[in-house]
């Protein structure tokens, strides 16, 4: 027995001595790391590079710093970066701290390489340069050189400017977003508090029309512009839920013909609001809603005969409701993306393990953070880290499984998609002041509103949702009509994606049904049944172009309708808890 | 009211045959109250200014005389005009709340909304 385990370990030693004795070939791996040697197919020479770089981290040659480096800079996908920051330490050589020490403060990195770096700093004897993450709030500075500070509890090192609003966003380098500001690096943890349960932010801006003509022929100047713009914000806690939303439009005109005659209009819409919701039982609620609007209408009409007919009148309305309900409906369209992503490695082999909803928080939380970034960029680039750290993601992904990634983030069919039951009875008072208007009455009007919404996600492609509304005017004075009115509508909707993930588009059935009264003596029971569909193309993130068709019975008569409608959006996220 | 065909007659009911002569309540879901009543804009489109006559209660869907101001009194209006009138016209009309576009009289108006007025010579 003794003497078979001496062969066994004389031989291993003389398996060994080449390799020992030999040293390694710097500039063959130098090549090896750089260049694709002809005839090795991607795949095979990542392997043989990752390889390569190994052996020169273990090389102890002084040529293998400056290769690795250059790595460890480029790299930050592929565990090769990894492999080159570690040999740096292992390498012993001064020339690698200020690469090392912008690779630990740079939170756009993976946590993983971050702490490498820090590891081959100390072994090289320079102090990491950390950056911490106060618990809230608080500004944080980031040391020139050789400062140290601790990593939080949590171990999210990460460089945080602090907003009004108490939002996180990393100070470090990025793609300019909307508003001109820098973008955030991948959260290491979710940034929505425990008790957020949904939240949801929209911009969008319309162009009805714009256009400016004149011709010679005619003398005539023509100009129109209609546009809008909306921003609503909306937010779920498990105790509360609130929303404030507000928007304007502008309509304009000038039409100038040969001769005296002109027209100039002019309106301006400008409004406001807001809602809060208490819950004090099992989905039971209280609400409180405000809303303000205002607006403005102008219109000079000068004709060839008539004197100039200058109408202005202004409007405005103010109102406040408070009621109680049940239920809740939430924007669930983030959280069917994280679904759909899932779906997407799985069908591509990737998928290391399933998403679990602390994971998918996290990823919301980078796509909460990005939001405003006008390309998908860092949003990708977000995503695969965080996928590839917690071991969702097998390796680094190829160029189908990223094109794939990059269409589900963009996929604009999860967005809105809301999902539950809520039902609410309001009492509302408001103000309608119409002083420009004498004929038309204004002061105080009581309203009861009844609202309900029920929401079904059917799996990532289907949706079905209906509202009824119903609205009835309360303490009319004597001889003032009280008009009532109840509507209930549902929409069937299909998503339709190509086989690489692209969505192409929607296609949407839907049914209304309205009766209301005027309660006035000479006026009948209102009655409209309808019906539509559509097919909507989408185009990007916000914006589509939807052809659709319409029939409607209304009071007794039949009408076919065919429309087609655009919109652009700049920006639309969601966050859900959970999914439905 | 016109009476019609029996289908129509089983879905919309008794009032679509009551032989009554009166125009129809408005059904908008803004058509009372303000802000808070949940009023959207109506699609910028001729038929989309002429349903939101209609369901603001100023217009009838179809008048009990051939020239009286109704649905199609509306879109012959809105399709007669030049293309950057009946532009404005059009966005006028969606955009305004519903008792701003209620003529004094009306369901039964003498005179249209104001947004009419635009362009006209």
């Amino acid at each position: 027995m003794r003497r078979a385990t001496w062969t066994l370990a004389a031989a291993l030693v003389a398996a060994a001595a080449p390799a020992l004795a030999q040293p390694a070939d710097v500039p063959a791996l130098v090549q090896l790391v750089e260049k694709q040697p002809a005839g090795v197919d991607r795949p095979t020479w990542k392997e043989q590079r990752r390889d390569a770089a190994r052996k020169l981290a273990a090389s102890g040659d002084k040529r293998a710093v400056a290769p690795l480096i250059k790595l460890a800079e480029a790299e930050a996908f592929d565990v090769i970066g990894e492999i080159a920051i570690e040999g740096l330490g292992a390498l012993g050589d001064a020339s690698a701290i200020p690469a090392l020490e912008k690779i630990a403060a740079d939170a756009s990195r993976d946590r993983s390489q971050r702490e490498l770096a820090r590891k081959s700093l100390t072994r090289l004897g320079a102090k990491p340069t950390t950056v911490t993450t106060p618990p809230t709030g608080g500004t944080t500075t980031t040391p020139p050189t050789g400062g140290t500070t601790t990593t939080p509890p949590t171990g999210g090192a990460i460089a945080v400017d602090t907003s009004a609003t108490g939002d996180a966003v990393p100070a470090t380098d990025g793609v300019p977003d909307l508003l001109g500001t820098r973008t955030p690096a991948p959260p290491t943890t979710d940034r929505f508090a425990d008790d957020v349960v949904a939240q949801s932010e929209s911009l969008t801006f319309a162009v009805g029309a714009a256009s400016l003509g004149y011709d010679t022929v005619r003398d005539r100047t023509a100009f129109n512009l209609d546009a809008s713009g909306r921003y609503t914000r909306w937010i779920d806690r498990g105790k509360t839920a609130w929303g404030a939303g507000g928007g304007a439009r502008v309509v304009a005109g000038l039409l100038d013909p040969e001769g005296v005659a002109t027209s100039r209009a002019a309106i301006v819409d400008v409004d406001g609001g807001g809602e809060f919701r208490a819950y004090v039982g099992p989905g039971v609620y209280g609400l409180g809603r405000a809303a303000v609007s205002a607006r403005l209408q102008y219109l000079v009409v000068r004709t060839d005969d008539d004197p100039t007919v200058k109408d202005t009148r202004t409007a405005a309305d103010l109102g406040v409701a408070i009621g109680g309900g049940w239920g809740r409906v939430i924007d669930a369209g983030a959280r069917l993306r994280v679904r759909a992503l899932e779906a997407q490695l799985e069908s591509g082999r990737a998928l290391g393990r399933a998403i679990d909803d602390g994971l998918a928080a996290r990823l919301q939380s980078a796509w909460w953070d990005t939001r405003r970034d006008r390309t998908g960029y860092r949003q990708l680039v977000a995503t695969v880290a965080i996928l590839r750290e917690a071991g969702v993601l097998l390796g680094e992904p190829d160029a189908g499984t990223t094109f794939a990634l990059l269409e589900v983030l963009r996929d604009p069919s999860y967005d809105h998609r809301v999902h539950g039951i809520d039902a609410n009875l309001q009492l509302v008072e408001e103000y309608l002041i119409r002083e420009d208007e004498p004929m038309i009455a204004d002061g105080r009007t009581e309203l009861v509103l009844v609202n309900a919404t029920a929401a079904r996600q059917l799996g990532l492609e289907q949706e079905l949702v209906g509202h009824l509304a119903a609205r009835y005017r309360i303490l009319a004075d004597d001889g003032v009509p009280a008009p009532w009115r109840v509507g209930a509508d549902a929409t069937w909707r299909k998503f339709v994606h190509a086989g690489h993930g692209e969505l192409v588009g929607a296609i949407d059935v839907g049914a209304a049904i309205a009766a209301s009264s005027d309660d006035r003596d000479d006026t009948d029971l209102g009655l409209a049944v309808g019906g539509t569909a559509g097919w909507t193309w989408t185009f990007n993130r916000a914006s589509t172009v939807r052809a659709g068709g319409e029939v409607r019975l209304d009071a007794g008569e039949l009408f076919f309708g065919a429309s087609i409608s655009g919109r652009y959006g700049f920006l639309d996220v969601g966050f859900a808890r959970s999914a439905p | 009211m016109r009476c019609t065909p029996l289908f129509v007659a089983l879905l919309l009911g008794s009032a679509a045959c009551d032989g009554t002569e009166d125009a129809d309540g408005a059904r908008g879901a803004c058509a009372s109250g303000g802000a808070l009543a949940g009023c959207d804009d109506s699609p910028t489109s001729p038929a989309g200014a002429c349903w939101r006559l209609v369901e603001c209660g100023s217009y009838p869907v179809d008048g009990d005389e051939e020239n009286d101001l109704d649905w199609g009194r509306c879109m012959n209006d809105l399709e007669g005009m030049a293309a950057d009138r009946a532009t404005l016209v059009t966005a006028c009309i969606a955009t305004s709340t519903c008792d701003e576009l209620q003529a004094p009289g009306s369901p039964h108006p003498y005179a249209r909304p104001a947004c009419f007025a635009f362009g006209d010579r």
